[in-house]
């Protein structure tokens, strides 16, 4: 029960602090970009998923940070959590509750709006008429939402964690957007630069164990989205880091001094 | 069943370097109200916070309500209430929806929720403004509504931190009312930090004096009143005002000073002993009327600066 009203309430908060609105426009700007502006597909594109992608992998994370950047900070910043610890809730249950009301938040408004964006561009003509570029399969295009979706978990649950020991939500939020390198062009260069040291040139070479830290960098899950023991690594590894990262919150969050006033 | 709502054992806090609470022991009797009282830093807030385990101590330990505080934290908080100095709310939700959501927290029925709710909003006289986004609220207003919700689980030991801090002087009446209307009305203990003093003379039974994170003074008021004096303030009004008579008394060999306001006098002596046949003596032989005369009690602002200065 007390699970439930923790997830209620921060519901409830998204909603009149309007962040789940920003969160909404946030997607369907991006969406709005992909399909009619200058984003559009490269010379090497085969479809107008690249384009979505391209801009998603980016946005994703920043959709993450946007969401948890106050978690924990913003309740100390505020007092409230001085409030909400001297009952008798679990800090487990509290900061649980509010990752799972992130994904409610996040998950059908990314996932509902990608899908629409599909069926939008097919109806709408706009891939062969704009583009002169077939419609990817719907598969595959799932794949993406598969890979963004996890994405967009794994900062939300990093950004939990820069929020426990950032000094305020703006801070909290700069250093998010640090921690964004693996999915800009810059963490893609990375990549391109080991691996031409160790004589790399294509992920096929990877052998399949290196392959699973290499699903936080941009490059690799887009090289994922086509292929499906890949696809299966990249979503695989971003959930159990996200996972992971929770667990840590949870026993970070359990020990730490929650009474500071900034 | 313990006598004791509080029973506190070598209880220590560090911060890096500083030592905010200092091997620690105290007790507090079940349904008595007890004041902690020193300077800004002295361990009060620090201590407040273990006691409603919101902070971990280094070493050391402590029960409320029977409850070890490490190793039981959430029994000790569904049997306390807990009045932080600067409350703070979500903004955004309403005060129905504020006092729901700590319900919840609580595990109180739903069937018990509407009558808890409206009893602790009539008590500190919010049930107008249960509407209302605590977003909206003054700063009187948030304490009041703090109070509401450290009542809703009926709590055992009421901690109250500063209630009174930042009020004006018709908020902190009025706190302080609600806060007396408890301690007649029922059987909650009572465990408040202060610097207001008359505030903590006139709700506690007991009171403990904090410097540098120890505890070097517990008692009752009365007895501190009397333990922590060497000497008497003794009054006296006359007639007319007349400044030669301060002179003549100051030379007495058991006075140490005379404070003159007017033709009133404060006569410090050097002894507790019982002078005052003597003082009428003095004054009479220099043919001087007097109003009236007895000895001034010293406050607890008196008691606690003598303690302090003692070390």
């Amino acid at each position: 029960m007390k699970f439930a009203a923790v997830v209620q309430r921060e519901f409830q908060e998204h909603i009149r602090n309007r962040k789940l609105i920003f969160l909404l426009m946030i997607i369907f700007g991006g969406i709005l970009m992909a399909l009619y502006t200058e984003v559009g597909p490269t010379a090497n594109s085969t479809n107008v998923l690249d384009p979505f992608f391209e801009l998603f992998a980016v946005l994703c994370p920043i959709i993450g940070i946007f969401a948890a950047m106050d978690s924990v900070v913003g309740e100390k910043e505020r007092g409230t959590l001085e409030l909400i610890l001297s009952k008798p809730i679990s800090r487990l249950t509290l900061l649980y509750g509010k990752f799972v009301n992130y994904l409610i938040i996040i998950l059908p408004l990314l996932i509902g709006e990608l899908i629409g964006a599909y069926f939008w561009s097919q109806a709408s003509g706009l891939s062969t008429q704009r583009w002169h570029l077939a419609m990817p399969p719907f598969s595959q295009w799932m794949a993406m939402v598969a890979i963004l979706t996890a994405v967009a978990m794994y900062y939300t649950a990093l950004t939990i964690f820069i929020s426990l020991f950032a000094k305020s939500t703006a801070v909290a939020g700069l250093i998010g957007i640090l921690f964004m390198t693996p999915a800009h062009p810059v963490g893609g260069e990375f990549l391109r630069l080991t691996g031409l040291f160790f004589g790399i040139d294509s992920f096929t070479q990877v052998p399949l164990l290196f392959r699973f830290p290499l699903s936080i960098f941009s490059k690799y899950q887009k090289f994922a989205i086509t292929s499906p023991t890949d696809l299966a690594i990249c979503v695989g590894s971003l959930l159990a880091i996200t996972v992971f990262i929770m667990f840590v919150n949870g026993q970070v969050f359990d020990r730490q001094n929650v009474t500071f006033r900034l | 069943m313990s006598d004791y709502a509080i029973e506190v054992k070598n209880l220590s806090k560090h911060y890096g370097k500083l030592q905010a609470v200092d091997d620690l022991s105290f007790k507090v009797k079940k349904g008595t109200s007890f004041g902690l009282l020193g300077l800004n830093g002295a361990g009060k807030t620090t201590t407040l916070k273990m006691l409603v385990s919101l902070i971990k101590p280094n070493s050391g330990t402590a029960a409320v309500s029977g409850h070890d505080i490490l190793k039981e934290p959430m029994e000790v908080r569904r049997r306390i209430g807990y009045v932080s100095e600067n409350p703070s709310f979500y903004t955004r939700m309403t005060t129905i929806e504020t006092l729901n959501y700590i319900c919840k927290l609580l595990d109180i029925p739903a069937k018990l929720r509407k009558e808890r709710i409206e009893k602790n909003l009539e008590l500190v006289g919010l049930v107008n403004k249960k509407d209302n986004y605590v977003g909206e609220y003054s700063r009187g207003m948030r304490h009041r509504l703090s109070l509401a919700q450290a009542l809703l689980s009926e709590p055992e030991v009421l901690f109250l931190d500063e209630p009174t801090l930042g009020l004006d002087p018709l908020g902190a009446k009025g706190m302080r009312d609600l806060i007396i209307k408890l301690k007649t009305s029922g059987d909650v203990t009572i465990i408040m930090s202060s610097h207001v003093l008359p505030e903590v003379e006139a709700i506690c039974n007991d009171v403990g004096i904090f410097d540098h994170g120890k505890l070097i003074a517990q008692d009752s008021v009365e007895n501190l009143r009397h333990t922590a004096s060497d000497n008497m303030n003794i009054e006296v009004v006359f007639t007319h005002s007349d400044n030669n008579i301060a002179g003549v008394l100051e030379r007495l060999p058991y006075v140490n000073y005379v404070q003159t306001e007017n033709n009133r006098l404060i006569i410090n002596t050097k002894t507790q002993e019982e002078i005052r046949p003597q003082l009428i003596e003095a004054i009479f032989a220099h043919n001087r009327q007097i109003v009236s005369f007895g000895i001034k009690e010293n406050n607890l602002e008196d008691i606690l600066f003598r303690i302090l200065s003692r070390g």
